[in-house]
């Protein structure tokens, strides 16, 4: 999901002749922030917390809870999926990066080596970042070619070429931008957040004035398995994975805060709330008129004229958080991508990222249709990744790390394993994965017998978490790697 | 980016950060306080929420 560090550095963080801007400016590398760098107190890092919840995947999501049950059991499943996910990735990262001011993936480097923390960095700031992407421009060409259906009478398909070209200008429009650096992060920011705001707050108001609440909770859901127990424990899943999604962002936004309580409580007032309230405005939405895609609300909510501008702001937003989430990933691949990357120009960089998902557009209903599954394919790293993190951060290293090594070359660093990597991290995560796999099917989204008690993210997240700490007190320790011995 | 300028950058920073007396440590972790009224805030959540959205 997006993040909006634009905030963070009053530095320009684009290309630079010869780097010394970028060097001055360790919100843009790898290098650990100093005191005056740290620039967030509780209610600036929460402010920017509310500006990343309150983008068009809050609605996504929402549509997409709205399939498995009804309003009701949705509020329910919202709140404890996305407190459960929230307060994970408030842990870990925002608190490991919180404290000692490093990049989110450099803290990484302890538990799973420099080559492993690389290798997790690419798969979650690229891999990741460029499905969301493609998700976001979906939705875009979705919303524009609503529009001109409204407008001019079109019968442009949700799943047709149209969209497809018209979410790759999407993708084009958010290389631009993102070449640009932060001053134009910063600007779109600074006027979708607020507007979003207002189409949200727009959207409730609305719908109860067209449905009452005892009307809106007999709705009964959109396309549900049927069993109510497992819908709702599903409904769950989901809202815990989406929350687990912002991991990759969060941990160099909570690094720049000036306490670690500056670094954990905003998640609670800006993830958290935030992503609650839009998302069950989505569930409402998605409820009251039918159909769980975002862009089919808008008209029937607001009439020809305001809804056609809602559905046009709403398009535009999908391009501010592509370019927000890139940006973004971006500084997090320059940074942990170390020497090799940190000498390609930006606006390459950006390309590089953006170009998957512009091959992905072109399989809109492959994409935007199955985001649930998509969501899913994120937790299964997200939930086994945050157990490793935290158990070796806050159990094996009682909260402590030693920053130098964390920088040394693996050779000479005490969190260099062997290679680079750490099996027992590894092995723990790829656990977790299977334990995830085996409870709710990834490909076709069907969940075993287990699930409907357990859901799949926290036993994935459970056994990864209590299978490092086992491999690494009976393995990793005894054969003195890990730097479990070090001091600060 | 000049390699040796980021090196230069690291050490002066890693210096300071490893200087008890410089101020540049790690800030102090989260009180364990903070963390209790977290998790039991979600646990009693969790609980009312699948009471009246699921079971009643």
């Amino acid at each position: 999901m997006s993040a909006t560090t634009s905030e963070g550095s009053s530095g320009h963080r684009g290309d630079s002749a010869d780097g010394s801007v970028e060097i001055s400016d360790a919100t843009l590398n790898e290098l650990p922030v100093l005191r005056e760098e740290r620039i967030w107190g509780f209610w600036s890092y929460s402010s920017v917390n509310v500006g990343l919840a309150i983008a068009t995947w809050a609605f996504l999501q929402g549509g997409a809870v709205a399939i498995f049950v009804g309003a009701k059991a949705a509020i329910a499943s919202i709140v404890i999926g996305y407190g459960i996910s929230v307060l994970l990735v408030a842990l870990a990262p925002c608190l490991v990066t919180g404290r000692y001011g490093i990049e989110q993936f450099v803290s990484l480097r302890s538990a799973f080596g420099p080559n492993g923390a690389r290798i997790l960095m690419i798969m979650m700031s690229a891999l990741l970042a460029a499905a969301w992407s493609a998700v976001l421009a979906i939705m875009f060409g979705h919303a524009i070619a609503n529009v001109s259906n409204q407008l001019f009478g079109t019968r442009l398909s949700s799943g047709g070429v149209a969209v497809s070209f018209i979410g790759l200008a999407a993708i084009v429009i958010s290389w631009i931008v993102l070449s640009k650096g932060a001053v134009s992060v910063g600007w779109v920011n600074r006027l979708v957040a607020p507007g979003l705001v207002l189409v949200t707050l727009g959207m409730l108001a609305l719908i109860f004035t067209k449905t009452s609440w005892s009307e809106l909770t007999a709705i009964p859901a959109l396309d549900p398995y049927g069993d109510k127990h497992l819908d709702f424990m599903l409904a769950v899943e989901l809202n815990i994975a989406g929350g687990l999604a912002w991991w990759p962002n969060v941990g160099n936004l909570s690094r720049i805060t000036k306490s670690t309580r500056a670094a954990f409580w905003p998640n609670a007032l800006g993830l958290f709330l935030a992503s609650v309230v839009a998302a069950i405005v989505g569930v409402f939405a998605a409820l009251a008129l039918g159909s769980e895609d975002p862009t089919l609300w808008m008209v029937p909510l607001g009439g020809a004229v305001l809804g056609v501008i809602a559905l046009a702001f709403v398009g535009l937003a999908n391009v501010t958080s592509i370019v927000s989430q890139g940006y973004s990933s971006l500084v997090a691949i320059r940074g942990g991508g170390g020497r090799a990357l940190r000498g390609v120009s930006w606006t390459v960089l950006a390309a590089g990222l953006l170009l998957p998902a512009a091959v992905l557009v072109f399989f809109p209903s492959a994409v935007y249709d199955n985001y649930a599954r998509f969501v899913s394919w994120g937790a299964i790293l997200l939930a086994p990744l945050c157990g490793v993190q935290l158990v070796d951060f806050f159990i094996l290293r009682r909260g402590r790390l030693n920053v130098r090594h964390l920088y040394l070359p693996q050779g000479e660093s005490a969190y260099g394993y062997w290679h680079g990597f750490n099996p027992a991290a590894v092995i723990a995560t790829a656990a977790g994965a299977l334990t995830y796999a085996l409870l709710l099917n990834p490909i076709t989204y069907e969940p075993s017998g287990a699930f409907e008690y357990m859901t799949a993210s926290l036993p994935a997240f459970a056994v990864a978490g209590a299978l490092h700490y086992v491999l690494t007190l009976g393995v990793i320790r005894p054969l003195g790697r890990g730097g479990y011995d070090l001091q600060r | 980016m000049d390699d040796r300028q980021f090196a230069a950058e690291l050490e002066r920073r890693l210096v300071l950060i490893e200087d008890e007396g410089s101020g540049e440590g790690p800030l102090p972790p989260l009180p364990a306080l903070d963390l209790v009224f977290a998790i039991v805030g979600l646990v009693v959540l969790t609980v009312g929420l699948t009471w009246w959205g699921h079971f009643s």
